[in-house]
């Protein structure tokens, strides 16, 4: 699920797809909507500062910076909710 | 004929239409890309509109197509290789080169597209010039902000550092700012530190460029190798944007106090115009408020070619002249923070 505001700008709000690991979402993702990956990811393939990637599971949800990596395999209907990282002005 | 002036803003870009040049009814719509900041727009070669935009979050994207209610991202904007150690974080400018789109960024540099804006490459020459590792931002950021073309020949205005030339598209270049004021002098390429805020060239005759640099108003006759200030008339010698009409051979520039107060001198808003070349500048006033302070940004200035002169302030006030600066109106709304503002004419 993404943010408002990169919904209007991609034209994409649901992504729905099928992969074994939260790497293999991601990448299924950027792979059906190509310009989610520059938005996301700095010049270093990792996200940007300011993006936020929830993992939503049936224990919580977890924070994938929190994650060693994101080989994390994944179980269906899991979901991926992308957040901006910023408060104040 | 339609004549529609796109205006982007800190939150997203809003377009204002009208029939024919002399019609002073003008409809509004938007915001489109709407938390965005929206840096520049372009038509290409194929009558399709390009748009900049870009996010604190999620860095700068590049959009297509026939209607700005239509745009999606680019599946690939540009962006510089992880081993060069650059960040691009913004598109300055676009600027149609023939069949070619050029992009002036933040962190300097500039990207090429050869298919209307679908794919990007760089022209590493400019990142690859020896002077790179001395260039440091100014007040607006590390900017390649202007853009003139003809033919092979690019000349590019980077903020703080000047304006690098190429005779080869973009290939190789060289600095041209001999005979404008040094600002921060680097302790061995003497010949950037600059600050160019803008350029504007003849298309009749390319190799005539006015500038309007943080250091004074300039103009060459031979494509930057020398520079001369033509000062005659302005208020100040600091300003942003300086456009001009082509077919009335007229410059305007929006001066603003000082490079420490940056508004409006006295807080009364004008366009300065020349009609000699920058020869000599005059105030024009009418229709422009006379208790404001707030700057007209660098991008945020444009003519249409039809006598049309439009500007938008920091305020989000957005004015126009349908005569050349002789009188303005203020157009409707309260926009966001204008950041560029631009003229398309259509059939």
């Amino acid at each position: 699920m993404l943010p408002a505001v990169l919904t209007v700008a991609l034209k994409a709000e649901f992504l729905d797809v099928e992969a074994d690991s939260l790497k293999g979402a991601l990448d299924a993702a950027y792979a059906e909507c190509p310009a989610l990956r520059a938005a996301l990811c700095d010049e270093s393939g990792a996200f940007r500062e300011h993006v936020l990637c929830l993992l939503e599971t049936s224990a919580g949800t977890q924070n994938t910076r929190w994650m060693p990596d994101l080989e994390r395999p994944l179980i269906a209907g899991e979901r991926i909710v992308i957040m901006q990282a910023v408060s104040g002005g | 004929m339609t004549i529609q002036l796109f205006v982007g803003t800190q939150k997203g870009a809003f377009v204002y239409s009208k029939d024919d040049a002399a019609s002073t009814t003008w409809s509004i719509a938007g915001p489109y890309f709407p938390g965005w900041k929206v840096s520049a727009a372009a038509l290409d070669a194929n009558g399709e509109f390009v748009v900049a935009t870009s996010s604190y979050v999620y860095g700068a994207m590049i959009h297509r197509g026939k209607s700005f209610e239509d745009m999606p991202g680019i599946d690939a904007p540009p962006r510089y290789k992880a081993e060069q150690g650059f960040k691009l974080n913004e598109v300055w400018a676009i600027k149609r080169a023939g069949k070619r789109l050029l992009a002036g960024v933040d962190q300097a540099g500039l990207f090429a597209s050869d298919d209307q804006g679908v794919t990007w490459y760089e022209l590493d020459g400019l990142t690859g010039h020896p002077t790179r590792p001395q260039w440091f931002p100014g007040f607006g950021g590390l900017c390649a902000h202007h853009l003139t073309v003809s033919g092979d020949e690019i000349w590019c205005g980077i903020s703080a550092v000047g304006v690098f030339y190429s005779a080869d598209a973009g290939k190789t270049w060289t600095s041209r700012n001999q005979g404008v004021r040094v600002l921060i002098e680097d302790e061995n390429h003497k010949e950037i530190g600059t600050c160019v805020h803008a350029i504007v060239a003849d298309p009749e005759d390319p190799q005539r460029i006015w500038r309007q640099d943080h250091a004074g108003m300039y103009r060459t006759h031979d494509g930057g190798e020398e520079w001369e200030l033509i000062q005659n008339g302005l208020p100040s010698t600091f300003g942003f944007p300086l456009v001009r009409d082509h077919d009335a051979n007229v410059l305007f520039s929006a001066p603003l106090d000082s490079d420490q107060f940056r508004y409006p001198t006295a807080g009364k808003l004008a366009v300065y115009r020349s009609d000699d070349d920058g020869d000599s500048w005059q105030a024009c006033r009418n229709g422009l408020p006379n208790d404001s302070y707030h700057a007209v940004l660098r991008q945020a200035m444009a003519t249409d070619q039809r006598g049309g002169v439009y500007l938008g302030n920091a305020a989000g006030e957005v004015y126009a002249s349908n005569d050349l600066g002789a009188s303005f109106e203020r157009l409707p709304g309260s926009l966001p923070r204008i950041l560029c503002v631009e003229a398309f004419v259509t059939a």
